[in-house]
């Protein structure tokens, strides 16, 4: 499932918990990702579903969920 | 305007221990950090043997996030200077004004290990694998850009690439930086971390390394058999601060640094000048930037690298410009127990030549079994000697001809 793929993904960037990601969590806010982090996110997205994502489709996801919505729409 | 230049704290991570105290501890003992390389697979390597920085865990001091952010040789640095950080006191003894303190950090390579795994991703996936750290993690100048953000620098903050000079040339420009009232106190020093199989492969196909596997005749500087250094790798930091700064913050003050000698053969581009003239005059400007003469100084802790070449060079240059002293100031070489640390390899010196000034104990050469006619100068091979060390002088030279040495003096 999209959504805990995606959590294996932060988790592997940032070293946290996968049970402590939420759908609703701000990107920048609450899980205090830096734009490091939004990189090696974005690619290993496009490496996992064979998917670019452009550069002004990324920098508008603010919450977890913008994410999962965005790899739903594109494959 | 000049002014005063000591240093107020020292941090350390290299193949014979984690931290000043032990690594300190080992070198005056003449025990060595020199194993079968662990780093890589070296079956098929020419080389054999390396210093390794060993018994670390990166957990201790990073976090997962961190951990995958940092090259080694950043990791290293980072450790040493948080060390150096804390024993300055600057952590409780703060600086009020962070435009004043600056970081100039030495390196051979930087993150080369870092760029060897991501060009192994490159070539298993193609472009999309390599990873968007590459570049903060490889360049040589992140390990600077790093301490600068953990401390909060915000005044000069420089990377120094000589080779093998780099950290005494780091060291010897925040000297300067200070003296002349540019920063009232600079993190300076080295790190180096690049034992890997191309490296080595480099080195050995020009004859640089050792490929001996003998871990006890391995490293050998000044002995008739050297054939070459060993790899080494680790970090050292000194924080180096203005003297009546270091007063008014209440910091203790280890020694002062008085002298920094810098010339370039302009010879070859891996080869010492035989002639060593301009390794003498690297010595030359430092006593006379030190208002000393060579009459004065107590100890010489030689660039040694066990090639032979540098140390015959080395140990002429020394004849020519101390003459009937040369035979009777002790020379010792660190890197006959910690290896060549290239670009760290003159702030490891630097500390020990500090503690050589507090604690009047001068290091072993260790490994020398067989004389060399040409090397006969007194290189302390029977093991530590206890002497009243009042200036102590370290040389480095480097790739690309760089010669660069140091003086300390005991403060009082």
């Amino acid at each position: 499932m999209i959504l805990n793929e995606l959590k294996e993904i932060i988790k592997d960037v940032i070293d946290i918990n996968m049970d402590e990601i939420e759908l609703k969590n701000m990107l920048y806010d609450d899980l205090d990702l830096d734009s490091l982090d939004m990189s090696q996110i974005i690619i290993a997205l496009e490496n996992k579903y064979s998917i670019e994502i452009d550069d002004e489709i990324f920098l508008d996801f603010e919450t977890v969920e913008d994410i999962v919505k965005h790899i739903e729409q594109a494959i | 305007m000049q002014r005063r230049v000591v240093i107020t704290g020292m941090g350390a991570i290299t193949p014979v221990g984690i931290d000043v105290e032990s690594s300190w501890s080992n070198i005056v003992q003449g025990i060595h950090g020199i194993n079968k390389i662990t780093a890589f697979d070296s079956t098929k390597s020419k080389v054999k043997v390396a210093a390794e920085v060993t018994d670390l865990d990166e957990s201790i001091h990073f976090t997962g996030k961190q951990k995958k952010r940092l090259d080694r040789y950043a990791k290293l640095g980072i450790i040493a200077a948080r060390e150096a950080y804390k024993d300055s006191m600057l952590d409780t003894k703060p600086i009020i004004d962070s435009n004043r303190i600056g970081i100039t950090i030495g390196t051979g390579v930087g993150g080369m290990n870092t760029i060897l795994e991501e060009h192994s991703n490159y070539l298993n996936g193609g472009s999309n694998y390599i990873s968007p750290l590459l570049v903060p993690k490889f360049i040589p100048n992140i390990l600077s850009g790093n301490l600068a953000i953990e401390f909060g620098i915000n005044g000069m903050v420089n990377t120094v690439i000589t080779a093998c000079a780099a950290s005494s040339n780091a060291i010897g420009d925040a000297y300067r930086s200070i003296k002349h009232g540019y920063l009232d106190v600079v993190m300076a020093g080295g790190s180096e971390s690049c034992i890997n199989p191309v490296m080595l492969g480099g080195f050995a196909n020009l004859n640089a390394v050792t490929e001996s596997d003998n871990i006890d005749r391995a490293s050998i500087p000044f002995d008739k058999e050297r054939n070459g250094f060993v790899m080494g790798e680790g970090a050292g930091i000194l924080i180096l601060e203005d003297l009546e700064h270091a007063q008014n913050r209440g910091a203790k003050i280890y020694a002062e640094i008085v002298g920094y000698g810098t010339t370039c053969d302009a010879y070859h581009l891996t080869a010492p000048d035989k002639k060593g003239i301009q390794i003498k005059r690297a010595m030359e400007n430092s006593l006379n930037d030190a208002g000393i003469s060579h009459q004065d100084i107590d100890y010489i802790n030689a660039h040694g690298t066990s090639t032979p070449y540098n140390d015959l060079i080395e140990t002429n240059a020394i004849k020519d410009l101390f003459k009937d002293k040369a035979k009777l100031i002790p020379i010792s070489s660190t890197k006959s127990m910690v290896g060549h640390l290239l670009g760290a390899a003159g702030a490891l010196e630097a500390i020990c030549c500090i503690k050589t000034i507090n604690d009047n104990i001068i290091h072993p050469t260790v490994g020398y079994t067989v004389s060399d006619e040409n090397c006969n100068l007194d290189y302390v091979i029977d093991g530590h000697r206890e002497k009243n060390v009042k200036y102590a002088m370290s040389n480095s030279f480097g790739f690309g001809g760089h010669n660069t040495v140091l003086i300390f003096k005991e403060f009082k």
